[in-house]
């Protein structure tokens, strides 16, 4: 790095437009892979263990205990939310409510993952 | 080894406390979704970058360290995750470089990014034990481009200013 100059790093350049189709083309192949799924329940893992396998349609609140504390959640209209966790950042709980089954809550220090399942069909075969 | 000159200690000293105070302030700013932050700090690092690798790694290690006290503690799995994710992204844009793969600094910033934020997640699910955490590829490397994307930008802009100004530590 003696003495380089930093010139020809100034100007966008063909290395940029590749790294740049590259990350496009896997979020678009990693896409079309997932399939949306139906939201029948709502599952708690706590540190990689299934705690808790809930209904959708049932509105509770439940509070258990994490890794590092209590925490508690709330089922509700079909979302699920953190309402609060024993962590230093309250990630989780900012994030809010949850409905598709692409997304989750995790609490890294509680080490909680809150996920939907249900049963993933084929628009075609159904 | 590398002769540290005092100059460049002062220098170096000085984008690892812009890198730190950037890195709290910034978490003051809203995001659509919580942990996700802009990475104000990858400016200083890729400029540290082109001193020396270890220069870098030197800011990313205050930064790491002082923000993390601030926000909760060093004791804390967010400071593996950040180390992992910083090292990681360091290691990506170094390579870059020597690669000589013609990249501008928004492609290096961009694959920092992203490098950055895969490792996050792969830690993040090493901890704590979520095995399907890559359903949250798609919003991180959207994300990381994007943030890549502006930091990259920026690190240009700062860079074309400071040789106007001629302000050259062996950059």
């Amino acid at each position: 790095m003696r003495k380089k100059d930093l010139r020809i790093f100034l100007k966008p350049s063909f290395g940029d437009f590749i790294i740049v189709i590259f990350i496009i083309a896997t979020i678009f192949l990693y896409s079309a892979k997932m399939k949306g799924t139906d939201n029948f329940l709502v599952i708690v893992e706590i540190n990689g263990k299934i705690k808790y396998t809930l209904h959708t349609t049932v509105d509770t609140i439940i509070s258990s205990n994490g890794y590092k504390g209590p925490f508690s959640f709330e089922i509700k209209d079909k979302k699920v939310k953190m309402k609060n966790s024993t962590c230093p950042l309250h990630i989780c709980v900012k994030q809010g409510w949850i409905k598709n089954s692409n997304e989750m809550i995790i609490c890294i220090p509680n080490r909680i993952k809150i996920s939907f399942s249900g049963s993933d069909y084929d628009a075609i075969t159904k | 080894m590398m002769q540290l000159q005092n100059k460049k200690i002062v220098y170096i000293a000085m984008l690892s406390a812009g890198a730190t105070v950037v890195a709290i302030l910034e978490r003051f700013i809203p995001m659509p979704i919580p942990f996700l932050k802009l990475g104000l700090a990858n400016i200083f690092i890729i400029i540290a970058l082109f001193i020396h690798p270890l220069a870098a790694l030197t800011v990313i290690i205050i930064k790491i360290f002082f923000s993390s006290i601030i926000f909760g503690g060093i004791f804390q799995p967010i400071t593996i995750m950040q180390l992992v994710g910083g090292v990681s992204g360091l290691i990506g844009m170094y390579l870059i470089i020597k690669l000589n793969i013609r990249c501008s600094l928004l492609g290096i910033s961009i694959i920092g990014a992203f490098i950055h934020n895969i490792a996050m997640l792969l830690t993040a699910s090493l901890i704590a034990h979520i095995t399907d955490i890559m359903k949250l590829y798609s919003i991180f490397a959207v994300f990381s481009l994007i943030s890549g994307g502006i930091i990259g930008i920026a690190t240009i802009y700062l860079v074309k200013s400071m040789y106007k100004r001629n302000i050259n530590y062996n950059l």
